[in-house]
């Protein structure tokens, strides 16, 4: 039973151990230094947690799943998944560090990420039907770097004796049994039991190092805080981590057209469609934009655009061909918007197609409307009555 | 004190991070999702096989893995062996999406139309779910979306014995203009009649100039009203609906008979329709096609309920009518309604019966009325 549940997810098994392993050889590169041991093992139980999630998610709970029903698209997903996963987390850990690191953490990153990257190949090149000799060849690359690794890097032994502190949970469940209001007999025999047996002296150690972990926790929860507060600095880190993603992500999918899957019942065409694309063919009204604008002319303009934009939005089923008075008598499905359309439309009649001159207070007259009437709009809770196959799409009760 | 914390930070507060940042995460995502469905055509015929288009674009640069939608459309749209849940008249059909970071899938599906009707689906549901199960975020997602469903069209050719019946001109007593192509016999040749006139084998028989004597013919507008009742003494619901709908699919080919011949059309029934089920059905005459379509579309929503007793129905419905041709198709036919038939065929009208049961009795048939089995 084991044996066959082994050779059906064991891809997805390695594949979830070796998104941890960059951690691991990171961990390992500042092991090495022992001044840097406490951030380390806190990295290591946030980067864990996280290749847990990333690895065994993605590589073992969707891979499967999908398998099961038989949808090979995913496939594909994965490497880059994977990579964007370590980039993700390699970034967020840029963050905590000082720049004075900057060198040694670099080094560090790039050992981890060629291992990784070498070890990648060699895993994901793999497939389940290959023969067992092509595997077991492609297989040589990446135990040959972890053997180097291993002996060239002897801070990496040291991990593994350090797996045990995870036992420091239940450590600190005892402990505060200890210092806590409890009968007296309970915690004399505690403190007998860290005195006089050799788990306890144990136990003593590490309180030890639970104090330091402590306080280097308090430091770096204070750190968090001042970087939370410099706003722009993280706005600009997550437009930059974002772009960053996108462009990764832009780089696989480059010239890739649309995929017809076809199955019993229903026709799938899938294709890749950036949000940025689309955004640059439209123009977006928003209030601020409409404060910014001095020409009166404009102002009137951009201020109809604005609710016309906002009518859009809500479905009302405006076509470019209608005109403002139909316009006018389309938006009054919209409850109480009517006071504030029909000022606006007069206006903006007067400057679209009058060929007037308006001054500057009535182009703040119309610009207080339009504001009034997208508050209205966004407020109001509208079914829409248009069809989305239907010839004509606005019907009249 | 740390030392009592520790454990609550990592028992309690860590996963609770955790929880909370995977449902942020997981409703950024969701508000990103973009989600359209529509059916290809506006209108169909019953058994017709269209496709419903499903639009899904993953507006984000994380991608929505486990990702539902659900169908709620009606039972009558039979979609192509999936598995669908059937609630009542609603048929709900699930399915599954998995999109990568700006992914768009545009997803077909074939359906059947098995009944005739109004079809709308205003809402699907929209339903993401992250990692483990963690979090889930549904909405339900305003499509509105409209399919109208013809009747079927069925065969009635064997009916038709000659080219006037149903849709031929008829002949009228007086007209301005005679009927060139409608012959009523041979009279005296007088002075001014043209040459091509004559008709030379009356002339050999009577021994002098005879020429062809045309008929005066009328198009008649055709008035087709159908009874909802299957049966006489019926009070409100349909009892034999499967007799009703297959009346009104004969209503329907006589539309599309009257569509190919030209004939102005006329349609009244004692149902109402889903737009409002209170009132009868007796609409204009008129010949368009979009005339036609717009009987269809009755046809299409007329809802298996009787509002006014045939009888009356009829009456009113046909009241100050001269000249035309009526059809009435109708499951029975009673005494009450024989009587204003034979009022009907008094004021000059053609009156066709097509009875819509094989087995039932037409009482006291007034001379004139014609009776079709169909």
């Amino acid at each position: 039973m084991f044996r066959e549940h082994f050779k059906d997810y064991r891809f997805a098994f390695l594949r979830g151990l070796l998104t941890i392993y960059p951690f691991i050889l990171l961990i390992d590169a500042r092991i090495a230094k022992r001044n840097t041991w406490y951030p380390e093992f806190l990295m290591f139980l946030f980067c864990s947690l996280f290749a847990f999630v990333a690895g065994i998610a993605y590589e073992g709970y969707y891979y499967n799943r999908q398998k099961q029903k038989e949808y090979p698209t995913l496939r594909k997903f994965r490497p880059t998944a994977a990579l964007g996963a370590v980039i993700f987390a390699v970034l967020l850990y840029g963050i905590l560090l000082k720049i004075e690191e900057l060198p040694r953490v670099t080094y560090a990153l790039s050992r981890g990420m060629v291992a990784y990257l070498f070890m990648g190949i060699a895993f994901f090149a793999r497939d389940a039907k290959k023969e067992k000799k092509t595997d077991f060849l492609l297989a040589v690359p990446s135990l040959i770097i972890t053997i180097l690794l291993y002996f060239i890097f002897p801070g990496t032994r040291r991990i593994y004796g350090n797996l045990a502190m995870l036992t420091l949970v239940f450590h600190g469940i005892l402990y505060t049994v200890c210092h806590t209001r409890v009968p007296d007999r309970i915690r004399e025999s505690y403190k007998r039991f860290q005195s006089k047996h050799r788990i306890g002296a144990l136990l003593k150690k590490w309180s030890a190092f639970f104090n330091k972990a402590w306080q280097y926790a308090v430091e770096l929860f204070k750190s968090i805080g001042k970087a939370l507060k410099s706003i722009t600095v993280n706005f600009t880190l997550f437009k930059g981590m974002k772009r960053l993603i996108v462009g990764i992500y832009r780089f696989f999918r480059k010239d890739k057209g649309t995929k017809i899957s076809k199955h019993s019942d229903y026709i799938d065409e899938i294709d890749t469609l950036f949000g940025e694309d689309r955004m640059n063919n439209e123009i977006r009204y928003t209030v601020r934009g409409l404060m910014k604008i001095k020409d009166p002319v404009k102002k009137v303009r951009y201020a109809f655009g604005l609710v016309m934009w906002n009518l859009k939005e809500k479905k009302v089923g405006i076509k470019y061909y209608d005109t403002v008075p139909v316009i006018e008598e389309k938006s009054k499905v919209i409850e109480n918007l009517d006071p504030y359309m029909k000022p606006l439309c007069e206006l903006y009649q007067d400057v679209r197609y009058g060929d007037r001159k308006v001054n500057a207070l009535s182009s703040e007259q119309a610009a207080d409307l339009a504001i009034s009437a997208d508050e209205t709009i966004k407020a109001s809770y509208y079914q829409p009555k248009t069809y989305a196959n239907s010839d004509f799409d606005f019907r009249r009760e | 004190m740390f030392i009592l914390l520790t454990p609550i930070v990592v028992l309690i507060v860590l996963p609770w991070l955790f929880w909370q940042t995977v449902k942020a995460v997981n409703r950024y995502i969701f508000n990103r999702l973009e989600y359209s469905c529509r059916f290809v055509v506006n209108k169909a015929h019953e058994g017709d096989v269209i496709y419903l288009i499903e639009e899904i674009h993953n507006n984000c640069f994380l991608p929505a893995k486990r990702l539902m939608t659900s169908i709620h459309a009606s039972r009558w749209l039979e979609f192509a062996t999936t598995q669908s849940t059937l609630v009542g008249l609603t048929r709900v059909v699930t399915s599954e999406f998995s999109l990568k970071a700006y992914e768009r899938i545009r997803r077909t599906w074939y359906l059947r139309c098995a009944k005739r009707g109004v079809y709308e689906i205003k809402n699907n549901t929209l339903t993401l779910a992250s990692i483990f199960g963690l979090s889930v975020q549904s909405a339900a997602i305003p499509v509105n979306t409209k399919l109208i469903v013809y009747p079927e069209i069925v065969d009635l050719r064997y009916l038709i014995l000659s080219g006037n019946d149903f849709f031929g001109d008829t002949v009228v007593r007086r007209w301005i203009l005679d009927d060139p192509f409608i012959t009523a016999g041979a009279r005296e040749y007088l002075p001014g009649d043209p040459m091509n006139r004559i008709h030379w084998a009356a002339t050999a028989r009577q021994n002098t100039v005879m020429v062809r004597k045309n008929d005066y013919t009328a198009k008649l507008d055709i008035l087709v009203l159908l009874n909802i009742q299957s049966r006489d003494n019926e009070y409100e619901d349909v009892i034999d609906k499967d007799l009703i709908e297959y009346g009104i699919k004969v209503a329907a080919t006589v539309f599309d008979l009257a569509l190919k011949n030209g004939a102005r059309i006329q349609f009244g029934c004692n149902a109402g329709t889903e737009e409002d089920r209170t009132k009868t059905v007796l609409t204009e005459s008129d010949a368009s096609s979009n005339h036609i379509q717009h009987l269809l579309t009755i046809l299409s929503g007329l809802v298996l309920k009787n509002v006014r007793y045939f009888e009356e129905f009829l009456k009113n419905a046909t009241e100050n009518k001269r000249d035309a041709e009526i059809l009435i198709l109708t499951s029975y036919m009673n005494l009450e309604m024989t009587d204003i038939v034979r009022d009907l065929i008094r004021a000059r009208n053609r009156v066709k019966i097509l009875m819509l049961d094989p087995y039932a009795r037409a009482f006291a048939m007034p001379v004139g009325a014609d009776l079709y089995y169909v």
